[in-house]
């Protein structure tokens, strides 16, 4: 059978909420009254609908997750928005509360903002964040005292057009993070496409018939400093595809990190490190490797990408999310080192055909040990009703409980799961650092929404971050790690991605919930050099920094 | 936007073409069910080539004409549904569909086409249902045999999967006009041994796959990756292009998957 791993069966030990929600909408006493902009309502353009990104990073190094929040603007003036956001996080016993601190932080961008990307660049020890926009994209240099600089410039990472995500990752083993930036397409505001037709219906244009724009990736050289290292490294023999989000992890287990790129109705790109070679080479496989396309292999929207070990034989599996009248689709990763669309198999198919995915994530959010799926939805035609295109515009998030070899919607009463919006991007993290994972989502056209975890379970959570604190490393937060748990007779395998969700960087740190009477957990990390370390007998708490010394 | 049905396939359909029951068939042996099924003729046939041809919103001014005058008809009211299933507006052909059957219970083509508008609306109950009642009414139609198969595999039930497709094959087998019916069936006959881990199976049923029906673009894809799981590289490559090959003769799609 597909599922084997001895975690499915612990899975039903653990104790079942009933009549509480799992999630308690807390954004009114959150300190976050943000309501984002991208364009106007209702959206005239393919530019309006993504979006903006979120980011979850430490930028103030006081331990806690603050936020960024990539805000956009409108097509009469993209340059000149209401402008991007940072919330610092300032929760204390009473509970999770943020403070907007944009003023102050040198962070002014009033440009067209789509996604974020955090990641220590410079390796200072501090954690910058890389805004993708529609027009030039900036890095902002953490100075280290609270406020922020642009350093696009001196950095050598500008580019042009529209980029939707990005993510910093050690592509080439060197002890730094390179940056990979993935783009959409030609789009002028000033000269939109022509309309198009769905279901019959008068639509906005694009993205078919707009020209796609090819991904850059940016080495890094040292001293804050990039080169473009897209022809170099074989990306430029790519072909263009438009790119809506991307995650960093080693996808075959070889010890060198590797891209997937999702693109919007054409292939999706796998793109493998080749071995044996200096610098970054990458080899696009995503056919070969059977995670270009659903399993009858048709291209497929791909706004969201999630990756974890879906059925606990500690190989990264992703789930992909998907434009209405479509699936979401599942691709577990096989022993021979492909990938297999097992959708229908998992109940994630039939289900998902009236929603129009976008940001999601694996994760235990209810505290039985395995990966649910968390999909934040809502469609792109403001005119879409289940009557007009089978699908309404505003959508429910959904939340699927991993029950077994599949999953099943059970919650879809309580309250956070009930209430329809436009929905795009999502971020996880434990913003009140009590073991569990929150939820912050991103509304288009409306507000940031701050989801507390309210879970209680005899089993527990624990988040678990990484450290590079060796004299000079530079790559310190280790985007792209894997981590192997065991906690009794449990074993985990989870993945600091670089990217995933959608336009957005997730918590750098993992989560998992573990047995009742686990005092202790032993923990190897494969590092994103391809080295690995070992951590036996570590003391269990809510959270835990492993710290890399030697 | 080019209809989503074949024409031959409908006017079985509409001829209430019955076969063997799935668990009687064994030969020559068949079960009809004494439904009659009247004709699409006259203005109504205009309205269906209408349809055929992608004029949608013709073909319904055709239908409210006829059925100002001669009142609701589950033929013009199956057909203003086809129009709506041909634009992949699944809720509203669905709804038509369903009025179809109020009018006449036993009108075969509504049951079936409800069972699939309601399937690619993810509303499994009904579309299990509709499927059901197209059995019972023309147990010979193999094509609602596939998308019980397609329910049951979504529901996890493999046995029953494998039941239904089995069914779909056999009682399309020997209808030329069906082979795309005995093809897809194949191929997920293909899928379920390829979920119980019998690659050597799944090849074998996407080699007769695209055998019945060369244009059949996801089994050659599927064909591909299974040889060259399998270590046969040459036959993968022969298969990408057929694939390839497959999808140049084959309409483009209308630019969103279904």
């Amino acid at each position: 059978m597909i599922f084997s791993h001895a975690i499915m069966l612990l899975a039903s030990m653990s104790t079942a909420m009933s009549s509480a929600d799992l999630m308690q909408d807390i954004t009114d006493s959150s300190g976050i009254a943000l309501s984002s902009t991208s364009g106007t309502l209702p959206s005239r353009e393919i530019l309006e609908v993504n979006g903006g990104g979120l980011a979850l990073l430490d930028y103030d190094s006081d331990g806690d997750l603050d936020l960024f929040v990539a805000n956009g603007a409108t097509l009469d003036d993209p340059e000149h928005g209401p402008g991007s956001r940072l919330f610092e996080n300032i929760s204390d016993e009473n509970g999770i509360l943020f403070k907007d601190v944009t003023t102050g932080s040198g962070i002014r961008i009033s440009r067209w903002a789509m996604g974020a990307a955090a990641g220590d660049h410079d390796g200072d020890g501090h954690v910058d964040l890389y805004v993708t926009c529609y027009g030039p994209n900036i890095l902002l240099r953490n100075r280290g005292d609270g406020t922020f600089e642009d350093a696009t410039e001196e950095a050598g990472v500008g580019t042009t057009g529209w980029s939707t995500s990005a993510a910093f990752g050690d592509l080439d083993a060197d002890g730094d993070l390179d940056l990979f930036v993935v783009n959409y397409l030609e789009f002028d505001h000033e000269q939109p496409p022509e309309r198009s037709l769905y279901k019959g219906h008068d639509v906005m244009g694009g993205p078919h018939g707009l020209p796609a724009t090819g991904d850059v990736l940016f080495e890094n050289i040292g001293n804050g400093r990039f080169r473009d290292a897209t022809a170099s490294s074989g990306l430029a023999e790519v072909e263009p595809a438009y790119g809506l989000n991307l995650a960093i992890l080693d996808m075959n287990g070889d010890g060198h990190l590797d891209v997937l790129v999702g693109n919007d109705s054409m292939p999706n790109h796998l793109l493998l490190q080749e071995p044996g070679t200096d610098g970054i080479r990458l080899s696009e496989s995503g056919q070969s490797h059977g995670i270009a396309s659903n399993m009858d292999g048709h291209d497929q929207a791909t706004m969201g990408i999630a990756v974890g070990d879906i059925n606990g034989d500690a190989r990264p599996d992703v789930f992909t999310t998907n434009f209405s009248s479509d699936t979401n689709t599942l691709h577990l990763a096989a022993p021979d080192g492909l990938w297999d669309d097992r959708t229908m198999a998992t109940g994630l198919g039939l289900r998902s055909r009236s929603m129009l995915g976008w940001g999601t994530a694996c994760a235990d959010l209810d505290h039985d040990g395995d990966e649910d799926l968390l999909i934040v939805n809502g469609h792109v035609y403001p005119q879409a009703t289940l009557d007009s295109m089978d699908s309404e515009y505003l959508q429910p998030p959904v939340f699927m409980e991993h029950d077994g070899s599949r999953f099943t919607s059970t919650r879809s009463t309580e309250h956070w799961l009930a209430t329809p919006h436009r929905d795009r991007n999502l971020v996880l993290g434990d913003l009140d650092r009590d073991g569990d994972l929150d939820v912050i989502i991103g509304e288009l056209n409306g507000p940031v929404r701050i989801l507390r975890n309210t879970i209680k379970t005899d089993r527990r959570g624990v988040i678990i971050g990484l450290l590079d604190d060796r004299e000079g490393a530079a790559d310190r937060y280790a985007p792209g790690a894997r981590l192997v748990i065991r906690a009794g007779d449990e074993e985990f395998t989870r993945w600091i991605p670089g990217g995933a969700c959608f336009q957005s960087t997730m918590a750098p740190e993992v989560h998992i919930s573990i047995p009742p009477g686990s005092e202790m957990i032993d923990v190897e990390v494969s590092w994103p050099s391809g080295e690995r370390t070992d951590h036996k007998g570590v003391p269990v708490s809510n959270r835990i920094l492993l710290r890399r010394t030697d | 936007m080019k209809p989503a049905i074949t024409s031959m396939f409908l006017l079985l359909l509409l001829q209430g073409c019955q076969g063997p029951a799935p668990e009687e068939a064994s030969g020559n042996e068949t079960q009809d069910a004494g439904i009659e099924i009247p004709a699409i003729d006259g203005d109504l046939a205009v309205a269906y080539r209408l349809i055929e041809e992608g004029d949608f919103g013709p073909a319904r001014i055709r239908l409210r004409g006829w059925m100002d005058t001669h009142g609701e008809d589950a033929r013009a009211l199956f057909l203003f549904g086809l129009a709506y299933h041909s634009q992949r507006r699944y809720a509203r052909s669905a709804e038509w569909f369903r009025r179809s059957l109020n009018a006449t219970p036993v009108y075969p083509p509504s049951a079936h086409f409800l069972g699939w508008s309601s399937y690619y609306l993810g509303d499994v109950d009904t579309s299990i249902k509709a499927f059901g009642r197209h059995i019972e009414m023309t147990p010979g139609e193999g094509d609602s045999y596939y998308g019980l198969g397609l329910l049951a595999l979504d529901a996890g039930d493999l046995e029953e999967a494998e039941a239904r497709f089995n069914d779909a094959r056999r009682l399309q087998l020997d209808q030329p006009d069906r082979i795309d019916g005995v093809s897809k069936a194949l191929v997920r006959l293909a899928e379920l041994d390829e979920l119980q881990g019998n690659r050597n199976a799944a090849r074998l049923h996407l080699e007769e796959a695209v055998k019945v029906d060369p244009d059949r673009v996801e089994a050659w894809h599927r064909l591909a990756r299974c040889c060259r799981r399998m270590g046969d590289e040459s036959a993968a490559v022969d298969a990408e292009q057929q694939h390839a090959a497959a999808l140049r003769r084959n309409t483009p799609r209308a630019g969103f998957p279904e």
